[in-house]
């Protein structure tokens, strides 16, 4: 079917709105209510267009295009009716453009320029609102909004959290939230992004710069397994705000707040400023050359074998190739990357953490079964595909141990203690090896297993799966620290085939997959360097108390076992951190620290869940004397005599690191030997559970001030009532003591139904929780 | 929250709230919102912030959603208002039979201005028209109509008010 806009033949599908066949063939219409992702409101009246024959303008935006008609955008009478439209728009929009953030980058500005009069014939006083806080991530600034309504139909329709709505009518009319309810979705960030004026603008840049001074560096997510794109604005060498890049294969236009504004932390006063070392038990700051002799003389003086190097999953991946390389050519081999990790079994056979297909296939899948995944703020970019599909009418599943707040609706959940997740997982593998029409040869030692009476919610999950043609199942990735996280991979592996599902094991850092890849765990088959020998993960190197540890980009409480690895750092006799931040308390561990550049300040590649190698330069010069990690780990072993050039550049480990890990064959077959299912969690008691509270999952969210204001709740437990009476606790009381071992801590108790029976929900969200124990044991309570 | 602080919609008003659901398309809980509103707002004179609470969690939608309507409309009050409600209608018709001078009578002698509550009595602000022109000037007391009006007729009115108590 064709129209004529402005003379110019198009082509358009029927129901096609004549704003979107004009934006496919380049043709301008004004807008300020339209927006491609968002439903169409065709309130502000900005498109407004003359159609041939009809005697009034119409809104491009809500009228679909009819065959043959001629279209003009450029008319008397189309020009007339915008120009009419900036006049009232403008009327009770505020002139404060030199002191407005958004202004140079303001769709309101740039339409005046285009569509407005020179001079304003409004001489009576404007419209004043009163504004109201709304948290810690969103400043407003009311009297600026042309009630365009975007930010509420993105509450409605995108992040599935109505919070905005318009309140009142007429002249009075406000958009605002609730009473003084703050605005409490991880994606609220975007409703920034949409505002086409300076209503909604970022509170932590707020009035520090302008558009037109910054510069902008394309970089990747590093708080999450997705790798969204965003841009970084930096003015004057420092990184101002963060802002969506637009890739439809990951992130379509959108950004979670943690990518946001994590950048905040970037100048915490626990930044290292220099590298320093421990001269007669006093951190005194030193030289980086002096640093590297000190290092030299202490490593070779140690015996390879007792020196473990523990890296994070949230460096990159040309960190993690070069700090492998590093370590083994001094022929050390305990190096780990799974520091969250407390399930060990079949690890020769580690699967690589990956889904099963794209990202924006997601939006093709017909039913989802979500294995106590909290994707909604864990994941918030997998969650907004997750709620594309159940707008679609996907069926979505879920089994967990908590009833996370997602922003969907689930057709099936059933809520489960810790305890029981593999018991429950067993009972779907029984379930589909009768049903499923699929061959699988179910291990004789799961068969074993098989009780024969799988619960009826399981059979309707099972049968969901079944029934629909693409199916995913995602293991959430809290469950890295579960006591049996092998034991539910191998399951949720032989749930997929069975019901001819793709999968995906979600995880908490940014480039787990890329420290796979490069083979910074020991003991496993699949790497691209073998050890001779089998060497310790980061378990057995806590447990061993080796003579050293080189700690990478790692603070203490990322590791499951916080508590060993303190004694057994105070045992050592050498401990190296490359940090990028330092509390006073772990400064006393280290002998030697490294100020690490953080990835805003270093170029480099993620790798994302779906293997996408994601490249990125570097945004900002490092903090003080702090360096690029390949730099430092470059000249570490140029130290120590590896051939190479002394001019060696990024770019050049870039090629190497491609070279060697990404042409790399892997063999990516999971595949499991001498398969023995013992489950290890069962505490038999009250058991603590709960994932890393979002902003708190890494070094760089941790310290992002404005993040952690959103959740201000910090000390608080929630169980459910039941469990409370069989403890005997005094629920008129809004406090009690909780124990662990020998550690007790005074919290505040939220009664809360969404807990299984028999659990203590914990988010961990301080210190304090790390001090007291560890996720997935037992744990007492009693009253004040 | 405590417990003064909770509102429980009374069960016949819920039972009237579902019988009027079923008259919209399945899972669409938004039509009953103004009707849920109109029966609150009868029991209670004026609607809480409580009652957007306990509305909103009875229909499962989201409280600014309910919020969004009771501020729409003018005949929800959110502010405390008196236990009689009086509206004089200010139109074209009522002001040129002398609304004005009503309105202004009824200020005096209950001492309240236009927009504003006693305990008693609430003056509503700029009711506009009621279709009851040829009766010119009206007003509306509590959803009944008095056309005519005098101020002698306005003395009557409010003295029968008072002696129905």
């Amino acid at each position: 079917m064709k129209i004529k806009i402005n003379n110019k033949e198009c082509v358009f599908d029927k129901g096609d709105t004549l704003i979107q066949i004009a934006d496919r063939n380049g043709i301008h219409i004004p807008r300020f209510c339209y927006h491609d992702k968002l439903s169409i409101a065709a309130n502000c009246r900005m498109c407004l267009i003359e159609q041939a024959g009809a005697n009034k303008p119409q809104p491009a935006c809500s009228t679909p295009a009819i065959e043959d008609q001629e279209y003009f955008t450029n008319s008397d009478l189309a020009l007339d009716s915008q120009k009419n439209t900036m006049e009232f728009l403008l009327i009770n929009h505020p002139l404060d453009c030199p002191v407005c953030d958004q202004g140079g980058m303001c769709e309101l500005q740039d339409l005046a320029l285009m569509h407005g009069r020179v001079k304003s014939r409004y001489k009576e006083d404007k419209r004043v609102v009163v504004d109201h806080n709304i948290g810690p991530l969103i400043k407003t600034n009311m009297t600026r909004c042309i009630h365009c309504t975007r930010c509420v139909r993105y509450g409605e329709e995108i992040a599935g959290i109505k919070e905005f709505g318009s309140i009142g009518r007429g002249e009075t009319m406000e958009i605002r939230t609730y009473l003084t309810s703050a605005i409490n979705s991880p994606m609220s960030g975007n409703m920034i992004d949409i505002c086409p004026v300076g209503a909604l603008n970022a509170s932590p840049s707020h009035m520090k710069g302008r558009t037109w001074e910054l510069e902008k560096v394309k970089f990747i997510s590093n708080h999450d397994c997705v790798g969204s794109n965003m841009d970084i604005h930096v003015l004057e060498n420092k990184v101002f705000r963060v802002v969506p890049h637009e890739n439809n294969k990951i992130n379509e236009i959108w950004l979670s707040d943690r990518d946001r504004f994590s950048y905040e932390a970037l100048d915490h006063n626990e930044r290292v400023k220099k590298p320093t070392a421990k001269i007669n038990g006093r951190h005194t700051e030193v030289e980086w050359d002096q640093a590297f002799e000190i290092i030299k003389n202490n490593l070779d003086s140690i015996n390879s074998n007792d020196v473990s190097g523990l890296i994070s999953a949230n460096s990159t991946i040309e960190e993690q190739y070069l700090f492998q390389k590093w370590l083994r050519e001094m022929d050390i081999n305990n190096i780990d990357y799974r520091v969250s990790q407390n399930d060990f079994r079949y690890q020769t056979e580690e699967p690589f953490p990956k889904i099963d297909i794209p990202i924006d296939d997601i939006e093709n899948m017909d039913s989802i079964l979500l294995i106590d995944s909290n994707i909604t703020y864990e994941q918030p970019i997998l969650s907004h595909k997750l709620r594309k599909l159940f707008l679609k009418n996907a069926k979505i599943n879920s089994i967990h141990t908590y009833n996370y707040t997602y922003n969907f609706d689930l057709e099936n959940s059933i809520l489960i203690n810790p305890n029981f997740l593999v018991d429950i997982l067993i009972d779907f593998v029984e379930y589909l090896s009768i049903t499923s029409n699929r061959k699988f040869d179910i291990p004789a030692e799961i068969r074993k297993k098989f009780k024969g009476n799988a619960k009826k919610s399981v059979q309707e999950i099972a049968k969901n799966l079944l029934a629909k043609k693409n199916s995913l199942i995602l293991l959430g990735s809290s469950l890295v620290s579960h006591p049996d996280y092998q034991l539910l991979k191998i399951l949720t592996n032989m749930i997929s085939i069975m019901a001819n599902s793709s999968k995906g094991y979600l995880v908490e850092n940014c480039n787990v997959a890329g420290a796979w890849l490069t083979g910074c765990m020991p003991n496993t088959t699949k790497k691209i360097s073998k050890d001779k020998n089998s060497r310790f993960n980061v378990l057995e190197a806590i447990n061993n108390k080796l003579d050293s540890y080189i700690i990478y980009n790692l603070e203490f409480i990322d590791f499951y076992h916080y508590k060993e690895l303190k004694k057994s750092l105070d045992n050592a006799k050498f401990v190296l951190g490359f940090q990028s931040f330092v509390t006073e308390e772990e400064k006393s561990f280290y002998d030697v620290i490294l100020p690490l550049a953080t990835a805003f300040e270093s170029p480099g590649t993620f790798v994302n869940i779906e293997n996408e190698w994601q490249s990125f330069a570097q945004g900002c010069k490092p903090y003080y004397m702090s360096k690029e990690g390949w730099k430092i780990l470059t000249k570490l072993r140029l130290q120590n005599g590896a051939s190479i050039d002394n001019s060696v550049d990024y770019i050049d480990v870039l090629n190497e690191v491609d070279s060697v890990v990404r042409n790399q064959k892997f063999n990516m077959e999971e595949k499991y030997n001498n398969l023995v299912i013992e489950k290890k969690l069962n505490t038999g008691s009250l058991t603590r559970f709960g994932g890393i509270d979002s902003y708190y999952i890494d070094n760089i969210v941790r310290r992002a001030d404005s993040l952690n204001k959103v959740n201000s709740k910090k000390n608080f437990i929630s169980v459910n009532k039941k469990t409370l009476e069989a403890n005997n606790i005094d629920i008129t009381k809004n406090k009690l003591i909780v124990r662990q071992n020998d550690n007790t801590l005074l919290v505040e108790l939220i009664i809360d139904e969404n807990v299984s029976d028999n659990s203590v929900y914990i988010i961990n969200s301080n210190k304090e929780y790390y001090e007291l124990g560890k996720r997935y044991q037992p744990i007492k309570i009693e009253n004040v | 929250m405590k417990d003064k602080d909770l509102y429980n919609i009374p069960s016949e008003a819920c039972t009237k709230i579902n019988e009027w659901l079923l008259k919209f398309p399945d899972g669409e809980k938004k039509p009953a919102i103004i009707y849920a509103l109109h029966l609150i707002q009868k029991e209670n004179k004026y609607i809480k912030s409580k009652h957007v609470d306990a509305l909103a969690n009875l229909l499962n939608l989201k409280k600014i959603d309910v919020y969004e309507v009771a501020s729409f409309y003018s005949m929800f009050e959110l502010e405390k208002v008196g236990k009689h409600t009086i509206s004089v209608c200010t139109n074209v018709s009522c002001m040129l039979k002398g609304s004005d001078e009503i309105l202004a009578y009824l200020e005096r002698k209950l001492k309240i201005k236009v927009g504003t509550s006693s305990d008693e009595y609430f003056l509503k602000d700029e009711r506009e028209c009621l279709a009851a022109c040829c009766g010119a000037p009206m007003m509306q007391v509590d959803h009944r109509y008095y056309e005519n009006l005098t101020k002698e007729k306005v003395d009557k009115i409010i003295r029968d008010i008072e002696n129905e108590k």
